[in-house]
């Protein structure tokens, strides 16, 4: 995001517009949806409930950012058999503004997954990988290089090549990267080539109008309009109301608002599958501490092991909030003073699964999402399994003085046999701490949208974000999202023979 | 039996000490737990700054859960009431946890930590994820534990 040359505004008082595509959300899936209709020619407007910020605005620290940056300011939580957080970002980029800036792409098996369960949608696979490679140049992906690997990355480097396990450096849209490690509280360096940097600002020099701190309250579907209203924000205190008319809607607020949106808006009478078959792809974090400091820099997550894939295991080396520790080390008082104090040593794995549980969301309730989601007994296995394969990395592969596994009820573990006696198979699914940063499939084509990713039941709305997505990736989902979106723009366009844009520029 | 119990919850009852500080969010009931769980479960130490109960801690936690959604934010006001009045229950026939002496209070407090009961462990992770973000993540105690707070640069890119 550029410091001078703004090209987006913030509404101050109640407005009324009007124009052909209306798009809500500027995540990875809206972002590019945007750009790629704007540079086509059509009339586009889009709307983030977020604010905006430049890099020398971004917070300090996390305190303020996940208040700012972070859905229900990061208290965003699952009801089912165990309560998992789950993230979302919210500012001009969306998710790209607050992720790790991992960029893995899509998996064969899962693109296969995708075509059988959508009815042969992504059939033409040639062309899915020339588009997402193509993402991938736009958003200049890199493997981390080795310099930029924090003391935590490189433990978990030696960790899994002393085993003997799959790995590799995490390609990254981080052109910029200086090493401070916080991307996850917006890039203050403006290293992260998140969607605010190129993306959106292309879509606003081919005419689209972007409005930061707007957010769509309702939806009403007319023969031939789509109405929006909405509130306007100035941070999260509504200051106003705004009324959008279009011809067509395209959501992408992301797997969980967006679905969201819709059963507030009463579309879910006209269509049951808005809001199933959500997957969250969650993790399970093993933590501990090294026998001696450890650089703290580096970038905020740059390793991962893919050894475990068929079994829809994903390890990656985890960012290091001083906070997360002391929640889950069982430490109080003096003795975490103390413990806390060796900080420089602190290392952490998160162990990802591409789970198979099913979840669903309802409308909202006092403006918290209302999101169910067991956990199933193979997850449940698979996570347990995870967890047991990052005691191994830290314990026996990096020579890590103790662990500890995040769980309800937890205790360290000196040695592996330790950390499988507590890590037993038969483990009760409520005692398992997870987390979420990828829900998705939540609003999936072959069910709740058709191939072109327009709503079931209705006429005027289509649906451009991870909600989606036929099922789940396996691995963090940005790249597979934009590559989706675009290719669910340019079937927008060609819908109206309207002629596609290069993606690159010359 | 009721009797009993009626017995038991006269003493939880009271009012609470008005903060010194004008908090968005924080009750004045709130903001007392808070300090009384903040302070023993972060004491004051010689190498780093402040407490879990100090005026900042409390102005984050405050901070943190001041723009919740209203379904959220009812959830949050009983993970507090769960510690005060969990005596009832945990320990019974003794006062809320507000009004215990020291010794009490340690060994109260110190039950719960101790737990194995999921249901109380997760209100411990809820308990001790505020207090991580509230205090443990403030630019003082960063700097104190070696942790870079704020964007420190390992290189510089052209």
């Amino acid at each position: 995001m550029t410091e001078t040359n703004q090209w987006w505004s913030t509404p101050q008082k109640e407005f009324s517009r009007t124009c052909d595509v209306l798009i809500i959300g500027t995540g990875p899936g809206g972002s590019i949806a945007a750009m790629t209709l704007a540079e086509a020619g059509l009339d586009v407007l889009v709307i983030e409930k977020g604010r905006a910020m430049t890099p020398s605005q971004m917070p300090k620290t996390i305190r303020p950012a996940v208040r700012d940056w972070y859905a229900e300011s990061g208290f965003r939580t699952t009801k089912g058999n165990t309560p998992i957080p789950v993230a979302g970002g919210e500012g001009l980029g969306g998710g790209t503004l607050v992720n790790s800036a991992l960029c893995f792409k899509t998996p064969k098996t899962s693109l296969d997954h995708w075509n059988e369960l959508s009815g042969g949608t992504f059939s033409d696979t040639a062309r899915y990988y020339v588009t997402q490679q193509e993402i991938l140049t736009l958003m200049q992906v890199e493997s981390t290089p080795e310099w930029l690997l924090s003391g935590n990355d490189k433990a978990h480097k030696v960790g899994a090549q002393k085993l003997g396990w799959a790995e590799g450096n995490i390609p990254r849209n981080t052109p910029g990267c200086v090493g401070c490690a916080r991307c996850n509280l917006g890039c203050p360096s403006g290293g992260k080539n998140s969607t605010d940097k190129e993306i959106l600002p292309r879509a606003a020099n081919s005419g689209a109008k972007i409005l930061s701190g707007c957010m769509a309250t309702s939806i009403e579907e007319k023969p031939d309009h789509v109405y929006v209203y909405g509130q306007i924000l100035d941070g999260r205190t509504v200051v106003d109301t705004f009324t959008i008319r279009a011809k067509n809607v395209i959501m992408s607020t992301g797997a969980i608002a967006t679905p969201s949106i819709l059963l507030d808006a009463g579309f879910g009478e006209r269509n049951s599958h808005i809001g199933t078959g959500l997957h969250l792809q969650p993790v399970a974090n093993i933590f501990g501490y090294m026998p001696q400091p450890i650089e703290s820099r580096g970038a905020t997550q740059g390793h991962y092991v893919d050894a475990f894939v068929e079994n829809n295991i994903l390890l990656e080396s985890n960012p290091i909030l001083a906070g997360a520790f002391f929640q889950t080390f069982p430490i109080f008082g003096q003795e975490a003073q103390q413990l806390m104090q060796q900080a420089n040593r602190f290392i952490s794995t998160g162990s990802l699964v591409r789970d198979t549980s099913e979840g669903t969301i309802s409308k909202t309730n006092s403006g918290a999402a209302q999101i169910h989601y067991d956990l199933n007994d193979l997850d449940r296995q698979r996570l347990i399994q995870g967890l047991r394969y990052g005691a191994e990395i830290w314990l026996d592969g990096a020579g890590a003085e103790r662990i500890v596994p995040a769980l309800f009820g937890t205790r360290w573990c000196n040695t592996l046999q330790e950390a499988h006696d507590l890590l037993a198979l038969d483990l009760d699914v409520g005692r398992l701490s997870l987390y979420s940063s990828h829900p998705q499939a939540s609003c999936r084509i072959g069910r709740a949208c058709d191939d072109q990713g327009k709503l079931g039941g209705a006429k005027r709305i289509y649906v451009m974000d991870s909600s989606v997505l036929p099922s789940n990736v396996g691995r963090n989902p940005q790249i597979s999202i934009m590559t989706v979106a675009r290719l669910l723009a340019e079937s927008f366009l060609s819908a109206r023979n309207v002629n596609i844009p290069a993606l690159l520029k010359e | 039996m009721g009797l009993l119990t009626t017995a038991a919850g006269i003493g939880h009852l009271g009012s609470y000490p008005q903060p010194a500080i004008a908090f968005k969010s924080l009750s004045a009931r709130e903001a007392h737990i808070y300090q009384i769980i903040g302070q023993w479960l972060i004491p004051p130490n010689d190498t780093l700054p402040g407490h879990g109960g100090d005026a900042i801690t409390l102005q984050n936690i405050d901070d943190l859960i001041a723009e919740v959604p209203e379904a959220t934010r009812t959830l949050l006001s009983a993970l507090p009431l769960a510690f005060e009045h969990g005596s009832l229950v945990l320990a019974w026939g003794s006062r809320r946890m507000s009004d215990m002496d020291a010794t009490a209070l340690d060994t109260y407090l110190r039950s719960w930590m101790e737990s194995t009961l999921t249901a109380q462990c997760q209100l411990v992770a809820a308990l001790k994820t505020l207090y991580g973000f509230a205090y443990y993540e403030r630019t003082d105690v960063l700097e104190a534990i070696q942790i870079p707070g704020v964007c420190t640069a390992m290189a510089t890119v052209e």
